[in-house]
């Protein structure tokens, strides 16, 4: 075994053992389900913001946003205010409401805010696909990564991520996760950091760069993408984020509502440093090698052939942070929602919470396992996979919580005709009119969104209204008794 | 040959101002 090699395993182990005891130090904190899926509400605004930032950054990030910076240059950066545009209607319009309303997962939200429980179940159901297809692309992720950077078999990355995932999330739940997810935004750094001053000094600084790369294609350093392809692309980060089940689901595990509000602020700065570092590299790697063949073997290769060992490994862990971060808070998102609204409202309503919290535990290495079948069949590219799901997720769930926060009088009806006619609206234009994005520029995402809220308005108007005690928590400023922060550390 | 323009450095600029101006919206809050 070659001294690169051991490094390597040297670095991997050590930061396997962390998160391992991060999550044994959870498990001795988490005695009922709201410890574990909601931390006993005690995160502050730093972990939180880490928490927000790492659910966020994935594999699309280290390897489909560098790769489209590798091909398209400077200007995909600008996709960026799109997504803090999502995170700035959260934090005007969702999150001081949701936080004041003391649940536990997204479903529950919308069975309380239209008093209905099909309406939750079907949340709880399309939660539970829609992430279960997105899981699918984080493991095909690290898979791919594995193959190209050390030429194993892709099952045993994705074996050892999820081993390791699964088994800190169904120790602490999101105590541990939380805590893990804040070292894993420090290491997503930390690698990115390392990368940059590589590949700028091979050039001699950013300028010399700058030069070389406009000499390849003008494009690249000015203006890849037009105006309107950005505010298209802009308009659908936006819709996803605003409303996304696995982020949302971490506003319950705060302190308070203020304490949301700088989380978000602190996640779009951790974002805007991570995205300008992905930026720097991809357009590094471009002067570097010219003509890959896969805009996406980018960042595989930057870690094995253009820096230091140590500091690729590093860069490596910072890749397994990504994936690993996002996978934890998917698992907790569907484990919360089957033993929560699914278990322990239509199979077991009687379970205790020693029994709540085992089915937890099992939901999360089932939830996880089933993901790997698929991965291993390779339905679709890594960047599609993510990019396609969080569309449809926008589809069904931005209006029934966005506008289902801001309108008294939306009603069950309408969030149940709003989820489904999102969705379907939204798969109907991806297998249709999608392939003309180029000449009409709308976007699967605004379609699903614009019918989702045309039915919920239409179907809420001609159905009773939502009993005045359900929607006390959300609109009269009540707080919820469940809500307040339970210390235990 | 003038390399970055402001489609560069203009991002920088635009998040910081984006960025500063959360704060201290979020700081007037409750």
């Amino acid at each position: 075994m070659s001294s690169d090699s051991l490094v390597f395993i040297a670095v991997v182990a050590a930061y396997l053992v962390t998160v391992t005891a991060i999550g044994i130090w959870g498990y001795l904190h988490t005695t009922t389900e709201e410890d574990f899926l909601v931390a006993g509400r005690s995160i502050g605004p730093w972990v939180g913001g880490c928490v927000l930032a790492a659910t966020q950054i994935s594999a699309g990030t280290f390897v489909g946003t560098l790769g489209r910076h590798y091909f398209t240059g400077v200007s995909w950066i600008w996709i960026w205010f799109g997504a803090w545009a999502g995170w700035l209607t959260s934090a005007l319009l969702v999150a001081p409401r949701l936080r004041r309303f003391g649940a536990l997962t997204v479903a529950d939200y919308i069975g309380q805010r239209f008093a209905s429980e099909r309406a939750r179940t079907l949340a709880a159901a399309l939660i539970i696909v829609s992430y279960t297809i997105y899981l699918t692309a984080q493991f095909q992720a690290s898979g791919e990564i594995a193959s190209a950077v050390f030429g194993v078999r892709p099952i045993y990355a994705m074996v050892l991520l999820i081993a390791s995932t699964a088994l800190y999330t169904l120790l602490g739940g999101v105590r541990s996760s939380s805590y893990v997810d804040f070292l894993q935004t420090m290491l997503m750094m930390l690698g990115l950091f390392l990368g940059v001053p590589v590949v700028l000094q091979t050039f001699g600084g950013l300028q010399p760069l700058g030069q070389y790369l406009e000499s390849l294609d003008p494009r690249i350093t000015a203006w890849w993408f037009s105006w309107r392809e950005i505010l298209a692309t802009s308009l659908a980060f936006g819709l996803t984020l605003a409303a996304a089940p696995y982020e949302m689901t971490r506003y319950y595990s705060m302190r308070d509502v203020q304490t949301v509000r700088y989380a978000i602020g602190i996640s779009m700065a951790i974002q805007a440093i991570i995205g300008s570092s992905v930026m720097i590299l991809g357009l590094g790697m471009r002067g570097l090698f010219p003509v890959l063949p896969s805009a996406d073997q980018a960042s595989s290769i930057l870690a094995a052939s253009v820096m230091s060992p140590l500091a690729g490994a590093l860069f490596l862990v910072g890749m397994m942070s990504a994936i690993m971060s996002t996978v934890n808070s998917i698992l907790i998102v569907t484990a919360g929602a089957f033993a929560h609204d699914l278990y322990a409202r239509l199979i077991n309503p009687r379970a205790s919470q020693q029994r709540l919290l085992l089915v937890n535990r099992v939901a999360v290495v089932v939830l996880g396992v089933v993901p790997v079948w698929f991965a291993l069949q390779r339905f679709g590219d890594v960047q599609a996979i993510v990019v396609e799901q969080s569309k449809f997720i926008a589809s069904f769930f931005f209006v029934p919580v966005v506008i289902g926060l801001s309108w008294r009088r939306g009603t069950k009806e309408g969030a149940v005709a709003a989820m489904a006619g999102g969705f379907a609206a939204c798969l109907a234009w991806t297998f249709t009119l999608q392939r003309s994005f180029a000449t009409h520029g709308i976007d699967a995402v605004e379609v699903g969104v614009a019918m989702s809220a045309l039915l919920f308005v239409v179907v809420s108007r001609l159905t009773p209204p939502t009993p005045a005690a359900n929607l006390a928590v959300f609109f009269d400023g009540v707080s919820d008794a469940r809500s307040h922060h339970t210390p235990v550390l | 040959m003038n390399g970055f323009g402001w489609s560069f450095y203009g991002f920088f600029i635009a998040a910081a101002a984006w960025i500063a101006a959360y704060f201290v919206w979020a700081a007037r809050q409750r």
